[in-house]
Parts: structure tokens; C-alpha cells; sequence
């Protein structure tokens, strides 16, 4: 029979087990519903659900077939974070189509920008169907077949309307600056292959080399090695890097581009919440390094352009020329959910070789060169031809 | 000898060792459903909170996926939750395509209580959207600071203080329009024949709508008008109608319902009264098909009188049933232009934290079985008022009104 002080003992040593084994649990607990809803949440949110039922009780009109509504609920909470770049994107309708699809997908060969009312803007490809059925360089996209295009309606849905089976039709309409009434187009898709650089040497001064990157897509940097490759060839020895209206694109593609005219040092900083800086280097083996470069920005450069862009700047590679670029300093992640939906959430800031930190404030050209409406109509390029002076001057 | 000691300690030593491993895994393991909540659970024998309703809505998980990630990795301010509730309500109510069906949160339910009393701090000025879906003034009204500011009907507000209006409902635009009197609130507005949108400044005031004016015309023909069906309207109107009668005997009536967005429908019912005796002035008809009818009260003190409506686009929901009932009933011409078209009805619904949702829970019907709903009522004799005329101080549709008392066409 164990005396009363190891009775004693043992009761102390259960509840130290006891204890212990708690503290265990609520930790675990914790960890493992981190992906579930704390009773705190899910009290507050009791009033959607209140709404919601008093909706599917009493409302007098056609509730939207799930998941609409949870998907608006998810949009509308999204929506509180204030960052136009946090979004969600419903599953492709057309993804589900898989199985009926036959014959491929085409588009009208248009580059869509955004500008800062939130309009979609259209550049036609050279010779693309959308130029031969008139879209003309900032026509603003109003309407696709009976759809309206608001500014609140995400580019990847817009993408989804204008793109569909080739051989078919697809009605634009179009506002256009000078024009009162609203044009219509009708365009038959066709398969597009948009390459995303183009280049050529100059006119007007043969031995610059001209490139204009229209989007930072996984196959720029090897369009970019053969336009460096073919302007040298053509003897070009100074280099026009045209960026204006360059949205961004993807962030290592920026790298490589930033990459080919450094040696060394970083392209740009990443500040993560949660984790440490990262940096993001200098790739070795950069084919115009030895080049003399201008870069011509406007305040349709963004993104993956400004990361470009700041570098060459903070490591004075290049004379940055033209007008203030748009400020996007901020870098998504894309999550794929449960249900082929897709979140869009801004994870980091991204700063230039010198820190800068340039999320809405964009960066400022070293040669401020403005565009008239005036120079537009007249087809007058005052931006390029002062990156033409500045290089012929050196 | 030493064997037995030996045994003997290990005996003891290994029961003790496998008594206390016993009790520590077992104090361990209710620890850890102690930690877990299981214990609870266990003893309450209760259901999940999260429960079957999140689960069975399609859609839902994917909200809680979705939210996890932003709290983990958002770079930037989360709101605080409430914000994130009334987002995904707000999202979800506005989801459903019905202007009229919204989410208020507890501030902008107490912008909204003003308005059945008739007054309020804002800009004086009656917004609506149009059939482009776009916030449009359907009237400044005369001396009031939008007035003053240089707002016209018509005007279409692009921005208020500089935030774009997309994804808004019309509520939470007046919100952010209302506000306290003598603050300053900036509307961009878009007009036609300007090329470009401008910013107006407003200076917000106090503002009591007159709801009922009323005065005498050539001829002995009354005017009398409502400006909306807030509480007490239609004793307003009786007040109103009694006091030119005392005046003397009214050869007709003129009763100008323009620009009169609606309001409670029990005041409408009841100004309808004062015209029509007996039947239905309106049918309602809620979702699953049931019917409420509404009659005509009595004792109203416009029966006889000769009657010419006055209505126009802005006229909506209670001026178009009391038109709707006047024209089925034949009690009245309607001039003017075609009434808005607003035929439902809706109903606060007052959350647990002070939240509200109008909800549209019914149609209505005029006396005949007609739908008005995005339809509106056309008058019988149509006559057009251009801003010019406003601008010269002239009301052809009154003048016409007039015309069809004095000479019965």
C-alpha cells in the first residue's frame, strides 16, 4: 500500500501531466482549426446567414443559382481589403467545357491595358483581325456581344468573353475619343501568337536598336536574347528600351530582362509579411551590358516594367525618359481553391536596387518629355525622339 | 537473497512505473480534449456551430479557404471582421440585381430611419437611377443647397468626394451624399452637352421637405401637391385640399405627384382614399403566390371633384399606385410624362446588431391586374417639359392640366 506522500506525489505528477497534456491540446487545436472559423467569427458572421435566410424566405425575384452568391459574399468581403489587386476569380466556365470543346481557341489580336478609371483599353496587333475590322490604339471596350464591361469586371473575365471558338464571331463596342456615338465591330476570332517584344533598328538613326516589350509573358526573355542578338548583328550600338503601356506581367521575367544590360547587384527587393527580405540578384551573362540604353516610360509603364525600370535607374544604366510611370509595387500570389477558383492575394511589396518603395507613387523620369494631343494626331513621337538625341549625343 | 530483494524491487518498481504511465496517459488524453474542446463537445453531446448550414451551400468552403489565405498573407491592413461580414453581405445582396433590395449597416440604417420623417442633413435633392442604371438628380429642389450649387434634373453623378460609384447601391451612394449640415461633400457630375465631367461643391443643410403645397388658380381650380408618402402625408393632403375648399367651391383639382419617389404604402393607400369611395386601390402579391388586397378607406374629401394627375418620370412606387387606382377607376385624367415604373414592395428587416436588409417581398398590382413593374403608367394626355422650359419658369404640363379642367379635354 503506497504511503500518503507518494499518494500525494502521484496526484501532483497527474496534474502536472494533466497540465501539460491541456496545453498540448489547445496548440494542436489551434493549429488545426487555423483553417476553420473561430466560434468568435463564426458569431459575427451569424448576420449573413440571417440575411441570407431571410432572403431565401421572402425575397420576390430569381435568387442566382449557387455558388453566385457565395462567390459575390467572397468578392464583397475582398472588397473591404481596399487593394484592387486581391481578387477572386470564379472557375473558368469554360475549363468545365473540356469535354465538348473541339477545334481550338482563337482571339481578335488586341493587347488589353487598364487605364486609371478603369477602362479596358484595346492596342491592336499589326494586321491582326481586330485591326482589319477597325479597332483603332485606345478604343475603349464597352460592351462584348450583350455583355456591358464595367470597371469593377476583372481583365481575366474580359479576356473570357472576347476569346472563344476560331471561326466565330464576337460584336464589339467601342468608345472611341472624337467619336459621339459608340462603334460597333464585328470580328471573326482567329489563333493569335502575340509575341510579347518586338525590335527593329531606327530609321531615322540606323545604328540605335529599337525594342518595344509589350508584356512580360515566360517567352519575353528568349525574344529578347534574339532581338539583341539580330540588332548587334545589324550594327546597332546603342539600345531604345521601349516600355510605355507595359503593364507587367511576371516578376522572374522582369528579372532576365533587368539581367541582360547589369553585371551585378540586385534587380529588387522583396518585403514579405511574415518573412524575411528577399533579393532577387542579377542573373549572369547579360548579352548588352557594354550598350548605351534609354528607356522610355509613361504612366501605362507598371509592374514588372517598373521593376525594370528602377533597376536600370538606381544602378544608372540607363536615362529613364518620358512621363511618370504608374506605381505598382506590389506582387500577387495565385491560390488555387478547392473548386478550380482562383485567388489573386497581394502578398508582398516589392522596393527598387536603392530601396525606393514605389507602390503609387511610380517612379519619375530622368527626362521629363510630355505627349500632346496635338504631336498624337500629327503621329509625332517626342518621347522617342529625344531618347534619339540623348543616345546620339553620348 | 539478493535475487528475492531484487524481484521484489523490480516487481514493485515496474507496477509503480506502469501505474503512473497509466494515469499519466490518461490525465494526459483528458488534457489534451480539455485543449481541443472535445470534452465539451462530448458533454454537451451539441452539433458543430459551423454546422450543416455553411456545408450545405455550394460555394461556401471555398469563402473560408479564400479568407484564410488573406489572413495568413495579406500584405496590408485586414479590416477588423465586422467590415468583412458586411462585405460579403453587401456582396451577396447586390449579387441578386435588385436595386431595391439592400444591406444597410447600422449607420446608414440610421441615415435611411430620416427619411419616413420627412427631414434630414443632406444636399436637398431627390436621386434615382436611371435606365442606364446610373445615379441621376430627379430634382433639385428650388432654394435648397443643390439648387444653389447649380445642380439640374438630369445631371448624372459620376464620383462623390472623388470615389467611383461602381458596385454601389443607390443607398449606399445617398450615405456617402448625406451627411452633417454644413459639412461640404463634392459630386462629379456628367451632364448633357458638357464633354467632360465637372466637380459641384455642396454645403450639406438641414433639409425639411414641405411635403404639401397648395394654393389656388384662375378659374377656381386648386393645386395641391406631394412631394412624398412619408408619415402623415395623407393628413397633410386632406389639411391641404380641406383649406382651398374653405376658400370656396373647387371646379377642379390639379394634384402634382412629379418627382414624388414614393414612400410608405399604407399612406399611399390612404391618400388614394381621398379620391376613390370604394374597391381596390392596389393588390399585393408576395412570393408563393399569396394575395393581400387593399380597399379604399373611407371619408375622403375629394370625391367629386374634377381631377387631372400630374406625373413624370420621377413619379414612383406610392404616386404610382395612386395613379395607377385613379386611372382604373377612371377617376381622373393623367398628364405629363410616364411614371418610373418601381411596382414592388419592400420591408425592413432589422439584423441582431442593429444592421438592416430591405428585402423586395412583393409585387404590386393596380385595381385592373396590371404589372407596372419597369413598365411605369403613361398618361393619357403625354406632354414633354424640357429643361428650357424649367430654365424660362415655364410648366407646360400644368398649363395643360389646367387646360383639360377648364375645357373637359
Amino acid at each position: 500500500m503506497p504511503n500518503r506522500t507518494t499518494v500525494i506525489l502521484a496526484l501532483v505528477a497527474a496534474l502536472a501531466i494533466f497540465s501539460l497534456g491541456s496545453i498540448v491540446g489547445y496548440g494542436s487545436h489551434w493549429y488545426l482549426t487555423r483553417d476553420n472559423p473561430t466560434s468568435a467569427e463564426i458569431d459575427q458572421f451569424s448576420i449573413y446567414w440571417q440575411a441570407w435566410r431571410i432572403i431565401e424566405d421572402q425575397f420576390y425575384g430569381t435568387i442566382p443559382a449557387d455558388p453566385a452568391p457565395a462567390y459575390a459574399a467572397l468578392r464583397g468581403a475582398l472588397a473591404s481589403l481596399n487593394d484592387p489587386y486581391t481578387l477572386f476569380v470564379a472557375p473558368e466556365p469554360r475549363a468545365l467545357e473540356k469535354a465538348d470543346l473541339q477545334g481550338e481557341f482563337g482571339g481578335i489580336g488586341a493587347y488589353i491595358t487598364r487605364n486609371a478609371a478603369g477602362d479596358v483599353v484595346l492596342t491592336p496587333l499589326v494586321g491582326s483581325p481586330a485591326e482589319q475590322a477597325g479597332v483603332q490604339k485606345g478604343d475603349v471596350l464597352i460592351q462584348v456581344d450583350q455583355t456591358p464591361i464595367s470597371s469593377t469586371l476583372q481583365t481575366s473575365d474580359v479576356v473570357l468573353l472576347i476569346r472563344g471558338k476560331v471561326g466565330s464571331q464576337v460584336r464589339l463596342t467601342l468608345r472611341r475619343a472624337g467619336t459621339a456615338e459608340p462603334v460597333v465591330v464585328s470580328i471573326t476570332r482567329q489563333v493569335i501568337e502575340t509575341p510579347s517584344v518586338e525590335w527593329h533598328t531606327l530609321d531615322q538613326a540606323p545604328n540605335i536598336g529599337y525594342i518595344r516589350i509589350h508584356l512580360f509573358t515566360e517567352r519575353t526573355n528568349q525574344e529578347l536574347t534574339r532581338a539583341i542578338q539580330e540588332l548587334r548583328q545589324a550594327k546597332a550600338t546603342s539600345l531604345i528600351l521601349d516600355l510605355r503601356d507595359d503593364g507587367g506581367g511576371l516578376l522572374d521575367a522582369a528579372v532576365d530582362v533587368a539581367s541582360q544590360f547589369l553585371d551585378k547587384g540586385a534587380v529588387l527587393y522583396e518585403d514579405r509579411r511574415n518573412a524575411p527580405e528577399k533579393t532577387y540578384p542579377v542573373k549572369p551573362g547579360g548579352l548588352a551590358q557594354d550598350l548605351p540604353l534609354t528607356v522610355l516610360v509613361n504612366g501605362g509603364t507598371a509592374s514588372a516594367s517598373e521593376i525594370v525600370a528602377g533597376a536600370l535607374q538606381d544602378h544608372q544604366r540607363a536615362t529613364l525618359i518620358g512621363q511618370h510611370t504608374y506605381g505598382k509595387g506590389s506582387v500577387q500570389l495565385v491560390y488555387d481553391l478547392s473548386d478550380q477558383s482562383s485567388l489573386h492575394v497581394t502578398v508582398a511589396r516589392w522596393l527598387t536596387p536603392d530601396r525606393r518603395q514605389i507602390d503609387s507613387t511610380g517612379l519619375t523620369p530622368d527626362i521629363e518629355v510630355a505627349v500632346s494631343d496635338a504631336d498624337k494626331a500629327a503621329g509625332k513621337d517626342p518621347v522617342l525622339e529625344r531618347a534619339v538625341t540623348q543616345l546620339q549625343g553620348q | 537473497m539478493k535475487r528475492t530483494v531484487f524481484t521484489r524491487i523490480t516487481f514493485r518498481a515496474i507496477s509503480v512505473v506502469v501505474l503512473i504511465a497509466f494515469v499519466a496517459a490518461g490525465a494526459f488524453k483528458v488534457g489534451f480534449w480539455m485543449g481541443t474542446g472535445q470534452l465539451a463537445a462530448v458533454a454537451s453531446a451539441a452539433p458543430s456551430q459551423q454546422g450543416t448550414t455553411e456545408a450545405n451551400v455550394p460555394g461556401f468552403p471555398v469563402f473560408w479557404e479564400a479568407w484564410n489565405y488573406v489572413e495568413q498573407q495579406f500584405y496590408g491592413q485586414v479590416p477588423a471582421a465586422q467590415q468583412r461580414v458586411y462585405g460579403a453581405i453587401r456582396g451577396m445582396v447586390n449579387s441578386y440585381g435588385d436595386q431595391n433590395t439592400a444591406f444597410l449597416d447600422p449607420t446608414q440604417a440610421a441615415i435611411f430611419q430620416q427619411d419616413v420623417s420627412g427631414s434630414f442633413e443632406g444636399i436637398g435633392a431627390v436621386v434615382r437611377l436611371d435606365d442606364m442604371n446610373r445615379v441621376t438628380i430627379a430634382q433639385a429642389y428650388p432654394g435648397r443647397p443643390a439648387a444653389a450649387a447649380g445642380l439640374l434634373g438630369g445631371d448624372v453623378i459620376v464620383a462623390v468626394n472623388g470615389q467611383s460609384l461602381d458596385g454601389m447601391s443607390l443607398y449606399d451612394v445617398i450615405s456617402l451624399i448625406r451627411g452633417p449640415a454644413g459639412t461640404r461633400v463634392t459630386l462629379s457630375i456628367l451632364r448633357q452637352g458638357e464633354t467632360r465631367p465637372f466637380d459641384v461643391v455642396v454645403t450639406r443643410a438641414h433639409i425639411d421637405i414641405q411635403v404639401v403645397t397648395s394654393k389656388r388658380l384662375d378659374g377656381d381650380i386648386g393645386y395641391v401637391s406631394l412631394s412624398e408618402f412619408s408619415r402623415g402625408a395623407s393628413q397633410k393632403l386632406t389639411d391641404a385640399i380641406r383649406g382651398l375648399e374653405a376658400q370656396g367651391p373647387l371646379k377642379g383639382l390639379v394634384f402634382d405627384l412629379r418627382n414624388n419617389p414614393g414612400g410608405l404604402l399604407d399612406e399611399g393607400v390612404s391618400v388614394a382614399s381621398q379620391f376613390i369611395d370604394q374597391g381596390t386601390i392596389t393588390l399585393e402579391r408576395e412570393k408563393g403566390g399569396q394575395q393581400t388586397v387593399f380597399n379604399a378607406q373611407p371619408g375622403g374629401v375629394a370625391l367629386q371633384v374634377p381631377l387631372a394627375v400630374l406625373v413624370n418620370a420621377g413619379s414612383a412606387s406610392a404616386s404610382e399606385i395612386v395613379t395607377g387606382a385613379i386611372r382604373d377607376h377612371h377617376r381622373g385624367e393623367l398628364v405629363g410624362e410616364r411614371t418610373f415604373g418601381k411596382g414592388t414592395v419592400q420591408i425592413p428587416h432589422t439584423l441582431s446588431d442593429g444592421s438592416e436588409l430591405r428585402v423586395t417581398i412583393a409585387e404590386w398590382l393596380t385595381p385592373n391586374g396590371d404589372e407596372i413593374n419597369h413598365q411605369g403608367i403613361t398618361p393619357d394626355i403625354v406632354v414633354p417639359m424640357t429643361q428650357a422650359d424649367f430654365a424660362a419658369g415655364k410648366d407646360p404640363q400644368l398649363d395643360r392640366a389646367v387646360q383639360y379642367l377648364t375645357e373637359g379635354k
